[in-house]
């Protein structure tokens, strides 16, 4: 998993020189950098490594992982689920503002004369790049107001391994703040399914406030996955 | 001088006989000639029937016949006049059927307008 800053030069890191990606600066017109030794760039004299788009990146193990979720769960117990998810809507939020800002700079278009499909699979690629999985998006549900996200190979589930509930808060997070940045919407992002209960994949879903709820209550109360989305479909929400 | 596109339709005496051994031209025409034509115009068959092999030239243009087959053809006459299986139908592009299943494109107003 890498962990990203939005600049290259972050003085939160304390890190005030600025790294140039060497191939970017070769061939800055490229768009097929997705591959490892293509997205990242290696700066051995000051130890960083930045990426395509000019954000410096940390390479975390499954320790690191662990260490967080298990070090805020001791520090605030339940909450910490509470912590990640923000966490995570912070730096979707964040993310969205840089990522139409490459977006334009790259393909010489906004992302509001895009297609949706090709502003998705643009904006997931350098997580896929990052280790954070690959994803699906499901807009099947679009006519119902909701939308379902399905993450394959999750870092954090695949990291906590069969826990019995749902651990990705962070991507639920991400995918909130992301989303909301972009459509300038407030969204919320629930995970209804995970890799960490025995599933094959994680299942995000995506909607506005009353439905993640809705959603909300219904998984405390036993419900599945399955259970949500035909409730969902039927148009069931909290009175 | 003769022309190069009589070659193939001249007997081998007249051809020589027809080369300007003493420095001028023949301005004679070759015994028994009907009419002149580019052998690339004749298929292949009208090509050999038209050679002189016992010094006898059978010009057959292809008007004559009526039908025939040239290089000047375009591909699709060309191989519309083979009759393949009696039933010339070369070429046909099959037409395409608009799927009206298919769900345009999405942009980002679109998903703006999903919540």
């Amino acid at each position: 998993m890498v962990l990203t800053t939005s600049e290259s030069s972050s003085p939160l890191l304390g890190y005030s020189h600025k790294v140039d990606h060497i191939l970017k600066k070769k061939y800055p017109k490229r768009h097929h950098h997705y591959r490892f030794s293509d997205f990242f760039s290696f700066d051995t004299p000051s130890g960083s490594v930045v990426d395509w788009n000019d954000s410096r990146n940390i390479f975390a193990g499954e320790d690191f992982i662990v260490a967080l979720i298990e070090g805020l769960e001791e520090e605030v117990g339940s909450a910490s689920s509470v912590v990640m998810y923000s966490m995570g809507r912070q730096w979707g939020q964040r993310d969205a503002e840089s990522f139409k800002i490459w977006f334009e700079q790259e393909f010489g278009f906004s992302v509001k004369q895009s297609s949706l499909s090709f502003i998705l699979e643009t904006w997931w690629w350098p997580f896929a790049s990052q280790g954070w999985g690959n994803w699906e998006v499901d807009l099947n549900e679009q006519k119902n107001g909701f939308m379902f996200i399905n993450v394959f190979d999750s870092a954090v589930a695949r990291t906590l391994g069969d826990v019995g509930k749902p651990v990705c808060h962070i991507y639920a997070g991400l995918f909130s703040g992301f989303f909301s940045g972009l459509i300038q919407k407030q969204l919320n992002c629930i995970e209804i399914q995970c890799y960490a209960m025995g599933e094959t994949y994680c299942k995000f879903l995506l909607g506005k406030q009353d439905r993640i709820d809705a959603a909300t209550f219904w998984q405390t109360e036993g419900g599945t996955a399955r259970d949500i989305e035909k409730r969902l479909q039927n148009g069931e929400y909290l009175g | 001088m003769m022309d190069r596109a009589q070659w193939p339709v001249t007997t081998v005496g007249y051809f020589f006989s027809a080369l300007p051994w003493r420095g001028s031209a023949i301005a004679s025409a070759p015994p028994e000639r009907k009419q002149s034509i580019d052998f690339r115009l004749l298929s292949v068959q009208d090509f050999f029937a038209s050679m002189a092999w016992d010094g006898q030239p059978q010009v057959v243009t292809t008007a004559e016949k009526g039908r025939g087959l040239s290089y000047q053809m375009s591909v699709r006459q060309f191989f519309g006049h083979i009759a393949w299986q009696g039933r010339p139908n070369i070429g046909v592009v099959p037409q395409i059927r608009h799927n009206p299943t298919k769900a345009p494109d999405l942009d980002l107003s679109d998903l703006s307008d999903l919540f």
